[in-house]
Formats: structure tokens, C-alpha cells, sequence
């Protein structure tokens, strides 16, 4: 056994803070006891109290929606502004691009939620479009903070990739859409999972941004477990906390085996 | 066309990056089906060149023809030049066979004869046994091999090869020189090879082209370019050598001589130089050219000094002398036997000489 | 073709980012009133004259009003707190798996970005669970009988310390261990090899080599930290005076547009020092974000 270093307990107790948390969630989603943190005993009646809670089914349907439509709209303009700004070499508007791509990463939830508001009903005020709030005005205010994350994860790996390997099918008489499908994508593809996964999360985890651009009928799952949880807690939550967790570490593993097999 | 016409012709052709000049004002000719070694220092701008050859940088002035067509508008993928990249550049999520396939399926050619010419092309690299395998798995010579495949499989007119053994240990290198000469003469395509390396230009080329910041300095064979350098850089950047700094004192139709205080003697060359009486020139000497020995040599040249140090390179021993005047030359000598009986030590006194032919006048 | 592939983003970008920071401005210099929408429209053609009224008085009543200081001063202090606190925890958890084996490094790595794949909303969510006046900490200290009655832990600024530390973590340890695991292990043995005791080393190497790194990662706590708004919702009292907060009142309570504007434009106009400095340190450093 060696010895435990200053460095290696502190990391140690880095990761328990980090953990702990999530580990009590998962704990008291199987209590009996609605007091949530009073021991009533195991059970999974939380599990299936939240299958029969019609308001969150609803607003799980609406989130998934907003995220796949989000996450799919976020990874395509992201992949084009990571590939102007890597490949296009310097053009007009590259400085703005580079500025405006990475601004929504660093501008905090509040600020983004309230202006979008205000452009959308300026702008149904002016051309009528989108008309009132929801589905739409939440896909979009997503889609555009998750574009930005999109394009740096997709930069980050367009940076890594060999250019000679684009110029080698081009030299081999590929026309440059060509270029793209057959080279360009294929290297880009585990990034373009990775970007598309990272908007889909950011999309079904936003309170803020949802609560400004979002209308009437369109309450997203954070949206509803917002408004349950400043009640206090709710057992139904922890037992949706957990299936989260599982979600997530399943399509993690499952990542970090398909990587492993292809290594 | 005339048989002896250049078979690619750059004229004026200049690269400006911003505010730096990679490639500056470059003429060149390349006749059909030799081999063209580029060669040059990192930055000298031959990479920049190949890369306008193939089409990746559009040149900022002057003019590339193939033929005597003016290619500078047509596009990387409508050219009939071929590349082989330093990196090899090898799709790695494609097959072998899909690797060196890809610019016939480009160009549209029945899958039949995609197949044939792949196998076949496999056969001239022996590479035919790994041809389902995937370019990560295989080794840096195979993938070598591969890449070349890929480059040939179009026959292109042109094929530019950017230090296509740069990325090989020496001893596979060597193996693979050879190896890439008997390829190119037996397809008969032209090749332009961009290399750093003078020993691999001087093997592979059948003409080099030296470059330094950007532009070309020298081009011949590569005889012509060791013994006859016209420039204190090309001397000095192709094997090693000695630059003594003089002035003409005498220039006659066969003959030359060129006070050197530095030597401590009127150098004679046995060639004619351009310049007036006075003019500064450099003498380049060769270290394998002069003569060493304890005794007084017949040589035109005769200088004498002590050695200072010697550097046993294994079949050949270079000696550090100082001359008389404190000047120090190289001198290189085969190493014939195992062990000499009476073999030269640091302080010897030494005597050194060479012929009006072993040395040659350059611009200084 | 080409133009389109960096139109399209900027477009996008330009019309559902830029656009809205003008249309903020806008109504930060309207004046409020009981209408849909509740402001007065800045322009105003009246007998084919085109009338701009600028209205300050918004920005005015930020500065009469002692709370909206208050709660900038107040938010500034939480983040930058929170931010040195994240720093620390964060730095020697960054060299750890930095110099941990690439297997090993791996894994925890793994174990950092975890988290954040799973609802920052739910993570938060689960702190009030363990510090409610029942709650699993109180519950813990009466069970071995370190104390009487139970502590008030939560709706207290140190609950919101707390959140935002455990929130932001990952955003602090992934630029550090960038830097840090590009600071070649010979440096620091040619430090040593030169004289310099593993402190001196620390100090005079790694500390300085990684200083994009912790000015990146201290950004990226401090700017979401300064307009945080779930946090405090949830963990804060009423006493935690938070812009965020504010703004959010401003908006959904107040239902007062133009000075919820007010509020957002001074809050960028704080943060442009931190966001230019996150800049910086990021062009110099390379990708730094995660």
C-alpha cells in the first residue's frame, strides 16, 4: 500500500464532494418516506409515482423534442462556422465570426434568455413571426448557445485532423463536396456525435433561457422540476434524478466501450 | 510537340504570403520523364513551389505550363498531376485497396478496370498481400508504399513527391531510394521531388534544382552541381568543403590563379574565370581532394602546416590541419588499410596539395 | 458554396445573438409602461417626423436605488469567492490527474466531465436534500450528537458558496489540466536538476506555465457565477442579493422590461473586463475551454 500523499487525499476528497451529491440522489429515490431524507424504508413507489405524473411526461416529450431539433440544428451551423474558421483561411467577417461563435459560452443564462425574448417579440411585432412563444422560440434559443459549443468541439478536432488529407482526395480528382463527404466528415464523425450529444444535454438541462423564450403549454422538464423543487424536495424528482444518472452512464459506457473496441 | 521541348515550364512564378516572398521569380524547365530533385533548407520555399505545381496554391505571379498549357486556373482535382504527401496523408478509415482505388473511382473508371489497375498497382509496391488492411495498422514503410500506389494508380503526367522518405529510418531509406528510381524510370513518368536532404537529391535526382529563399540558385546534374557549384552557398550547402576568400591575379583561357593570403599561396585552377584582376572570389576545395602526407608533394598547390585534429569517421578519416598561416582546412582520406604503421597524430607536421583540377573558383 | 458555409453561422449567430444585444439596448432606454409589450416604443413618426426619445431614466434609477448596487457589489463578491475557492480545490485536483498514468488519467478525466453530462439542475436540487434543516448533514451531527438542535444550513449565502463551488468545478479543472499536462515533465527535472527543492519548482515552473490556465478557468467560474440565478434561488435566503435574481425579478415579477434591460446592459458591461481577459488567456493558450 503507498502511502496516501497531501495531493492524492485532496484529490480523493475533490471527487467525494463531486459525488456525493448524486449518490444521496440516487439513495433516497428508493425511500419509502416522502420527508425524502428521513429513512421510511426501501422502495420504488417513487418510480412509479412519476410514471403516472402526467405534467412531467408531458414536459420530458416536449424537452426531448426541443433537443433533438435543437441539438441536430446546433451541430449543423456549428460544423459550418468550425469549418469556415478553420479552413477558409482569412475572409471578410472571419473576425466577427470567431467573436460571435464563442460569445454565447461566456455570456451568463439571464443575459442570453432576456434578449432573445426581447428580439422575438420585436421581431413578431415587425414581420409577425414566430408567433407567440414556444416550441419554435425554445428550439432556436438552443439551438444558438448550443452552436456555439458545437463549433468548439468540432474546431478542436478539424485542428487535429490532417489537412494533407483533404488535398490528398482533391489531388485524387475529388471535386471539394466530395472532399467533404468522403474525407472531411468521416474524420469529423466522433466529434459531430460528441457536439450533437453536448447540445442535446445543454438543451434538456436549461431553466433559465427556457423560462424567458418559452410560451404558455411549452414548460420544459427543468422547467416543471424548477418549480417543484422551490416547493422543496420531492421524492418524485430524486426518483427522476436516477434515471438520469443511468441514462447518461449507460450512453457513456457504452462510448467509452465502442472507443475502446475501435482503439 | 518537339521531342526535347520542356515538358513543364515555370516562368516568373512567385509566391507572396502577406508581407513574405516564399518563392520568388522562379524559370524552370523540367524535361519529360526525369527525375527533378528540389532541394533546400526548411523555409527556402520548394515545398511552396511542388504545392503550386499541384495546384493547393494559386502563384501570385508568373506562369506554370504542362505541355505548353497554362494551368495556373484549373483546380487541384482536374489536374494530371499527383501527389504524394510527406505525411503520405492516407484515409484512414479506407481500406488499402479503397485507398489507392480512390482517384480511379474519381475519374470515373469501370470497376472492373478500378480493380485491375489496384491490383496491379498493389504488384509494383508489393503490397498486394495487405490490401484489406486499414493504413493504421500498417508500418511507415508500408504505408510509404502505399501512398506511392495511390499516386501512380491515375498515371498521371506529373507526379510530385514531397520528402517522400522523410518519414523512414536510414536504413529502410536507402532500400527505398533505389527502389523509387527503378519505379520511375520503368513507368517513365516525370517526378519532382521536394527533399532537405542533399545525399538523397544527389541519389535520386537526375537533375537537382538548388533553392534558397525562394528562389533557385543552381540547377544540373548532380555531378555539375558537387564539382562545379556556382555559388559559395551551393559549395557550401552540397557535401562539405573549404572556402578560401581571394582576389584574381592572373586569368588566362586555360588557366587561372587566385591570391589567397589566407593559404599563404596564388592558388591555380585549371579553368578560366569571369571577373577583372582584383576582383574578390572564393576558392572551393573539396576535402577529399587534397592530398596529405609527411613528405613534400608534386601537386600545383603545395601548403604546409600541422595537424590539429583528427576525426575518425570509419571509411574515412578527416583531418583538422592548421597551415602556416593559421588558417585551417579539411582534409578528408579513405581509409584503405586497418591500421596504418606509421599513422598521422595531432602535431604532425604535415604537407598538403591538390591539382589546378581539384579545386574550382566561385562568387564569393 | 463557399460563401455559404460561413454565412450561414453568421447569420445565425448575428440574428439570434448580436441582434438581441441591440434590441436590449434599445429598451433599456424606454420608458416603461402599462402596455403589450410593457414599454413606450423609442421612435416615433409623427407628421412625417421621426422623433428618437433616449430615455436614461432606467439607467438613473439603477443608481438611486441602493439595491441594485448593492446586489452587483454583492454578486461580484459571492463569484469571486466562489471562484478563489474553485481554484483552490480545483488546481491540486488538475495536477493530480495531470501527472496521474495515462490509464488512470483517463478515467478520471472521465470522472471530472461526468457530472456535467448529467442536470446541473438536479445536482443542485440534490444539495437541498442534504443541507435542509432534516436533511442528511443536520440528521448526521444530532445522530453522533455534535449538536442539539439543527444547524440553518441552507437559504444562507454559504449554501450558495457551496452550490456555485460544486457546480462550476469541472469548468476550473478541465482548462488547468490543459495547460498542466502540456508542461513537459523535463522541465520540471531540469528545475531540479538545476537546484530548485519541489516548492521552488512549483513556484518558478509550474505555477507560472499554467497561468493561462487559471485565468481561463477562473473566467469560466466567475462570469456564469456573476448571473447565476438558479443557485441562489434555490440554495440562498432572502437575504442573498444577487443580480441574477434581480433580473429575473424585474422581468417575471415586476413585469418592468426596460429596467430588467438596465440591469442585463450593466451586468455585460461589468463582465467585459473578465470575458476580454478569458479571451486572452484563451489565444494564448490555445482551446482551453471545455
Amino acid at each position: 500500500m503507498k502511502r496516501a500523499t497531501p495531493l492524492a487525499i485532496v484529490t480523493a476528497a475533490g471527487f467525494a464532494f463531486l459525488y456525493a451529491p448524486i449518490l444521496s440522489l440516487v439513495i433516497y429515490s428508493f425511500n419509502d418516506s416522502r420527508l425524502v431524507t428521513v429513512w421510511g424504508g426501501f422502495s420504488t413507489r417513487w418510480y412509479g409515482a412519476l410514471l403516472n405524473d402526467r405534467q412531467i411526461l408531458d414536459a420530458a416529450w416536449i424537452s426531448l423534442q426541443v433537443g433533438v431539433a435543437a441539438a441536430t440544428l446546433a451541430t449543423v451551423i456549428g460544423t459550418l462556422a468550425a469549418y469556415a474558421l478553420t479552413r477558409h483561411g482569412r475572409f471578410r467577417g472571419r473576425t466577427l465570426l470567431g467573436g460571435i461563435v464563442t460569445a454565447p459560452l461566456v455570456m451568463p443564462e439571464v443575459i442570453v434568455g432576456l434578449s432573445l425574448l426581447l428580439l422575438f417579440v420585436a421581431l413578431e411585432d415587425l414581420a409577425g413571426w414566430p408567433a407567440g412563444r414556444g416550441f419554435t422560440t425554445l428550439v432556436i434559443a438552443h439551438a444558438t448557445f448550443g452552436a456555439a459549443f458545437a463549433a468548439v468541439v468540432i474546431q478542436a478536432r478539424i485542428g487535429s485532423l490532417d489537412r494533407a488529407i483533404e488535398e490528398a482526395a482533391q489531388d485524387l480528382g475529388a471535386r471539394p463536396l466530395r472532399v467533404f463527404v468522403d474525407v472531411t466528415l468521416p474524420g469529423l464523425a466522433p466529434a459531430l456525435v460528441s457536439a450533437w450529444l453536448l447540445a442535446f444535454t445543454l438543451s434538456l438541462d436549461d431553466v433559465v433561457i427556457a423560462s424567458f423564450v418559452s410560451g404558455p403549454g411549452a414548460s420544459t422538464l427543468p422547467m416543471v422540476i424548477f418549480s417543484k423543487v422551490r416547493l422543496g424536495v420531492s421524492p418524485e424528482v430524486n426518483a427522476l434524478a436516477t434515471l438520469v444518472i443511468l441514462v447518461v452512464s449507460l450512453a457513456i459506457g457504452l462510448a467509452a466501450w465502442a472507443t475502446a473496441r475501435r482503439g | 510537340m518537339p521531342e526535347d521541348a520542356p515538358f513543364v515550364r515555370l516562368e516568373g512564378l512567385t509566391k507572396r504570403f502577406g508581407g513574405f516572398t516564399a518563392v520568388e521569380a522562379v524559370d524552370l524547365e523540367i524535361r519529360r520523364g526525369e527525375l527533378f530533385c528540389l532541394l533546400g533548407g526548411s523555409g527556402c520555399g520548394k515545398s511552396t513551389l511542388l504545392r503550386m505545381l499541384a495546384g493547393f496554391e494559386t502563384p501570385s505571379a508568373g506562369r506554370i505550363l504542362i505541355e505548353g498549357r497554362d494551368i495556373g486556373a484549373v483546380p487541384p482535382h482536374a489536374r494530371d498531376t499527383n501527389m504524394m504527401f510527406q505525411s503520405y496523408a492516407l484515409f484512414p478509415h479506407m481500406s488499402v485497396e479503397r485507398n489507392v482505388g480512390y482517384g480511379l473511382r474519381r475519374a470515373g473508371l469501370p470497376r472492373r478496370e478500378t480493380a485491375a489497375r489496384v491490383a496491379e498497382m498493389l504488384d509494383l509496391v508489393q503490397m498486394s498481400h495487405l490490401a484489406r488492411r486499414r493504413p493504421d495498422s500498417l508500418s511507415g514503410g508500408q504505408r510509404q508504399r502505399v501512398a506511392l500506389a495511390r499516386a501512380l494508380a491515375r498515371r498521371p503526367k506529373l507526379l510530385l513527391l514531397d520528402e517522400p522518405l522523410g518519414a523512414l529510418d536510414r536504413k529502410l531509406r536507402e532500400e527505398t531510394q533505389l527502389e523509387l528510381v527503378k519505379i520511375q524510370q520503368g513507368l517513365g513518368i516525370t517526378f519532382v521531388v521536394v527533399t532537405h536532404d542533399q545525399e538523397e537529391a544527389m541519389i535520386l535526382g537526375d537533375r537537382l534544382g538548388i533553392m534558397r529563399e525562394g528562389r533557385i540558385v543552381q540547377v544540373g546534374t548532380p555531378h555539375e552541381i558537387y564539382e562545379y557549384p556556382r555559388s559559395r552557398f551551393v559549395a557550401d550547402f552540397i557535401g562539405t568543403v573549404n572556402l578560401l576568400d581571394g582576389t584574381i591575379a592572373e586569368d588566362a583561357a586555360t588557366h587561372a590563379r587566385i591570391a589567397c593570403p589566407e593559404a599563404g599561396i596564388d592558388i591555380v585552377v585549371d579553368h578560366a574565370v569571369t571577373g577583372a584582376r582584383g576582383a574578390a572570389v572564393a576558392v572551393a576545395l573539396r576535402p577529399e581532394k587534397i592530398a596529405i602526407s609527411r613528405d613534400p608533394l608534386p601537386h600545383d598547390n603545395r601548403v604546409a602546416g600541422r595537424v590539429a585534429d583528427i576525426v575518425y569517421n570509419g571509411n574515412l578519416s578527416v583531418f583538422h590541419v592548421t597551415l602556416d598561416t593559421g588558417r585551417r582546412l579539411r582534409v578528408a582520406r579513405a581509409n584503405a588499410v586497418r591500421a596504418e604503421d606509421a599513422p598521422l597524430a595531432p602535431g604532425d607536421r604535415v604537407h598538403l596539395g591538390w591539382s589546378g583540377s581539384a579545386s574550382v573558383v566561385v562568387a564569393p | 458554396m463557399r460563401r455559404l458555409v460561413a454565412l450561414v453561422p453568421l447569420a445565425w449567430l448575428g440574428l439570434f445573438f448580436l441582434v438581441p444585444f441591440a434590441v436590449l439596448l434599445k429598451i433599456s432606454l424606454s420608458e416603461p409602461a402599462i402596455a403589450q409589450p410593457p414599454f413606450l416604443p423609442l421612435t416615433d413618426w409623427a407628421e412625417g417626423v421621426l422623433t428618437i426619445t433616449l430615455n436614461l431614466g432606467n439607467y438613473v434609477f439603477l443608481g438611486q436605488d441602493p439595491l441594485y448596487l448593492l446586489s452587483y457589489l454583492s454578486s461580484v463578491r459571492i463569484a469571486a469567492v466562489s471562484t478563489l475557492i474553485t481554484l483552490l480545490i480545483g488546481y491540486p485536483m488538475a495536477y493530480a490527474i495531470a501527472r496521474a498514468r495515462p490509464a488512470r488519467r483517463t478515467l478520471l478525466l472521465m470522472l471530472v466531465i461526468l457530472p456535467f453530462w448529467t442536470s446541473f439542475l438536479l445536482r443542485v436540487y440534490a444539495w437541498i436534500g442534504i443541507l435542509k434543516g432534516n436533511g442528511i448533514v443536520n440528521n448526521f451531527l444530532l445522530w453522533i450528537g455534535a449538536i442539539d438542535a439543527p444547524l440553518v444550513l441552507i437559504q444562507t449565502d454559504f449554501a450558495v458558496y457551496l452550490g456555485i463551488v460544486y457546480t462550476y468545478l469541472p469548468f476550473m479543472i478541465l482548462p488547468l489540466y490543459a495547460t498542466l499536462s502540456r508542461l513537459d515533465a523535463s522541465l520540471l527535472e531540469a528545475a531540479a536538476d538545476l537546484g530548485a527543492r519541489p516548492l521552488t519548482t512549483f513556484a518558478t515552473v509550474t505555477l507560472p506555465m499554467s497561468w493561462p490556465g487559471i485565468v481561463a478557468g477562473s473566467m469560466l467560474v466567475f462570469i456564469p457565477a456573476v448571473g447565476e440565478y438558479v443557485i441562489p434561488a434555490l440554495l440562498g435566503g432572502p437575504d442573498t442579493l444577487m443580480i441574477g435574481s434581480v433580473l429575473w425579478n424585474e422581468f417575471f415579477l415586476n413585469r418592468d422590461w426596460p429596467v430588467a434591460s438596465a440591469v442585463a446592459i450593466v451586468m455585460v458591461l461589468v463582465l467585459a473586463l473578465p470575458i476580454a481577459l478569458l479571451r486572452r488567456a484563451q489565444g494564448r493558450d490555445g482551446d482551453a475551454a471545455p
